[in-house]
């Protein structure tokens, strides 16, 4: 199966104030390509953590990482950089935008090649995600679903494939929601991988697969109205402990 | 996106928080720049009025009071320097005191003294467009001297008392006339500060008075009080300051007693150099104060540069350059400034008769190369001091940069 991210074995652990908390333990998650994955539990379960160390952003304790077939073990910071950039896209929950620069600038952010090519290809994002008229605007003056739209246009900017979203429909109405949601949709059957994290029923009732992060438990859940109920996978979060 | 452009694209959307920094450098700048441009002005016109006579060229040779060994400066002894290699000219000159008798019944003691064709003093006030050579009889006298105005007497028959020899040490006074033909700025100070110019035959006739001797006879025996030896080349002066020295006689180039300049100008140019080092400073402290701030209120725009893929080494020259940019605008900003305060100064400074001749011009800037390396020293300055505050924040990871929302 064509994991284009993937966990293998992966820990993390925070010492707070002398106490070790062992946020992620042994964690396997395999996250596929034209699939929409949600990723769900409890606050504190984990969620953003694991996001993070699948997105590059946070090195874990232990276990690997893969992007594609490449472990990512051992990488320099510029290097992880670079896959950030070129293989995957962020959209936070908010603040994805930079506050001074327009709507196309920050799409434009992270594209490397010739000027001209990156502003005609964010303009078509922007389009694409229905913002087109908006392009000069700043962040202050989007709505909340307007910016998350943004940050998703410029998460496509490199043609990434995979989309890394944190909660990105934690601030919006439900309408904003569903526009967000058919263009996750869109971007899982172009073949991306898609993983959400969320709290919201409603997007994990949407996703195609859902892993659920919990005292003690990490399950995978298939919607039944999609696909058979899966397999579970070994329980491994969040223990405490006083080392 | 180019970190140049997004450096330049965030200097232009953040200027208001920029404000304060370009404030401060631009100011010191143009402070700096007035007052170096003040002096480097000064510098100039004396510099080239030292080129434009033969003062590069000049040795002077004065008359030896203290030292009976060395001979006196007679007409024989112009003839023999004359002789020697790489002279080009030998110009005397005699001094000799009188008074000048005011109406309010004051004696203005001055020195009556050859003046040099080649090296004439900074006129102000005159009768006539090209004042030399002076007739015999007639005076240029500074514009003030010893409390008294002479400016208002040029163009005036002035009554005036030389000395005739009586006996060893003893003269008597004798009243005659001058007449006062013009005026120099007192600043210049080439000879006695008291020094009153005035045709060869007049000093001559005055001092040989004065000496007892016959005025035929006074430059055979008592001679000039000195000789201005003038080479062909500035490369020669070396060697004819040496082979005057050898001949016995004292020699001292006259380049390095024209350079000086008057105290107020000297004083504007040490206060430029010093605020030159205070500029530094400030650039450097504001810079590190600056960029710790705004990186800190920053951080979370710093986490999404680096979770879209920003390397550490490009988000640190994005907040680099944008320093280097904000000090660029300071010290554009500063020589706009300070062409403009340096012009204002300038016109102050020409209030004073004594200085006028030293700030000509409206925009007084230092040279090009001045102005060039200020510009690069600010940019510098100021890039090196954003480094330390710039690399740590560059440095955080972007989930911790990101978590202080
Ligand atoms: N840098 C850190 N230092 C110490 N503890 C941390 C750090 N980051 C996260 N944690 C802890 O790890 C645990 C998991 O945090 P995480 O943000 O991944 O949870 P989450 O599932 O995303 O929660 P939420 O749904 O509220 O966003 C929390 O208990 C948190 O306190
Ligand atoms: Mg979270």
């Amino acid at each position: 199966m064509n994991a284009l991210l993937r966990a293998e074995g992966v820990g993390k652990s925070y010492t707070l104030r002398g106490r070790r908390v062992d946020v992620l333990r042994d964690v396997e998650l395999a996250v596929r390509g034209g699939e929409v994955t949600a990723l769900v539990g409890h606050s504190g379960s984990g969620k953003t953590t694991l996001l993070h160390i699948l997105g590059l952003l946070t090195p874990p304790d232990s276990g690997r990482v893969y992007v594609g077939d490449a472990d990512v073990t051992g990488l320099g910071d510029g290097a992880l950089a670079d896959l950030r950039r070129t293989r995957l896209g962020f959209v936070f929950q908010s603040y994805n935008l930079l506050p001074q620069h327009s709507a196309l600038r920050n799409v434009v952010l992270p594209f490397t090649g010739r000027r001209a090519d990156g502003e005609a290809r964010a303009r078509t994002l922007l389009e694409r995600v229905g913002l087109a008229e908006r392009a000069d605007h700043l962040p202050s003056e989007l709505s909340g679903g307007e910016q998350q739209r943004v940050a998703l246009a410029r998460a496509l900017i490199n043609d990434p494939p995979a989309v890394l979203a944190d909660e990105p429909t934690g601030n919006l109405d439900s309408e904003s929601e569903d526009v967000l949601l058919g263009l996750f949709r869109e971007l899982a059957d172009e073949g991306r991988a898609v993983l959400l994290v969320t709290h919201n029923p409603a997007v994990s009732d949407f996703a195609d697969v859902v892993h659920r992060l919990d005292k003690g438990e990490f399950t995978r859940e298939e919607p039944a109205e999609r696909k058979p109920a899966g397999e579970r996978t070994r329980a491994n979060t969040r223990t405490e402990s006083a080392e | 996106m180019n970190v140049f452009s997004l450096a330049l694209a965030n200097v232009r959307a953040l200027r208001r928080r920029l404000i304060g920094l370009v404030a401060l450098v631009s100011v010191a700048a143009a402070v700096c720049l007035g007052a170096l441009g003040i002096a480097d002005r000064a510098q100039g016109v004396t510099d080239s009025g030292v080129k434009e006579s033969s003062a590069n060229r000049s040795i002077t040779v004065d008359r030896p009071v203290d030292r009976p060994d060395t001979p006196q400066l007679t007409d024989r002894t112009e003839a023999r320097l004359a002789k020697l290699p790489h002279v080009e000219s030998v110009q005397h000159r005699a001094q000799v005191s009188f008074g000048v008798l005011t109406k309010a019944g004051d004696t203005v003691l001055l020195y009556a003294t050859t003046y040099r064709p080649a090296l004439t003093p900074p006129v102000t006030k005159s009768v006539r467009k090209d004042l030399f050579p002076l007739k015999p009889g007639e005076i240029v006298a500074p514009a003030a001297s010893q409390g008294a105005d002479l400016g208002k007497l040029v163009g005036q028959d002035i009554e005036i008392e030389t000395t005739r020899f009586v006996r060893q040490g003893e003269g008597t006074g004798v009243t005659g006339h001058a007449r006062l033909v013009g005026v120099y700025d007192p600043t210049w100070q080439l000879d006695n500060p008291d020094a009153a110019y005035a045709a060869d035959s007049t000093v001559v006739r005055w001092a040989a008075q004065r000496s007892g001797e016959q005025e035929k006879n006074y430059l055979s025996t008592v001679g000039y009080d000195q000789l201005t030896v003038v080479a062909r080349t500035a490369a020669d002066v070396p060697a004819v300051t040496k082979s005057v020295q050898q001949l016995g006689y004292p020699a001292v180039t006259l380049q390095q007693q024209l350079s000086a300049l008057p105290g107020v100008l000297e004083m504007i140019k040490v206060v430029g150099q010093v605020l030159l080092g205070v500029l530094g400073v400030l650039a450097f402290v504001g810079a590190v104060t600056v960029t710790g701030a705004l990186s800190r209120q920053r951080a979370q725009e710093i986490g999404i540069l680096k979770a879209v893929g920003f390397r550490t080494r490009s988000v640190l020259t994005m907040l680099v350059t944008e320093m280097a940019l904000v000090g660029a605008a300071a010290a554009l900003i500063g020589v706009v400034l300070g062409a403009l305060l340096g012009g204002g100064a300038a016109a102050l400074l020409r209030g004073s008769a004594e200085l006028a001749p030293y700030v000509k011009g409206w925009v007084l800037l230092p040279s090009a190369a001045t102005l060039l390396l200020l510009l690069g020293l600010t940019v510098l300055v100021v890039a090196i001091g954003s480094l330390a505050p710039a690399r740590r924040a560059a440095r955080m990871s972007p989930t911790d940069a990101m978590k202080d929302w």
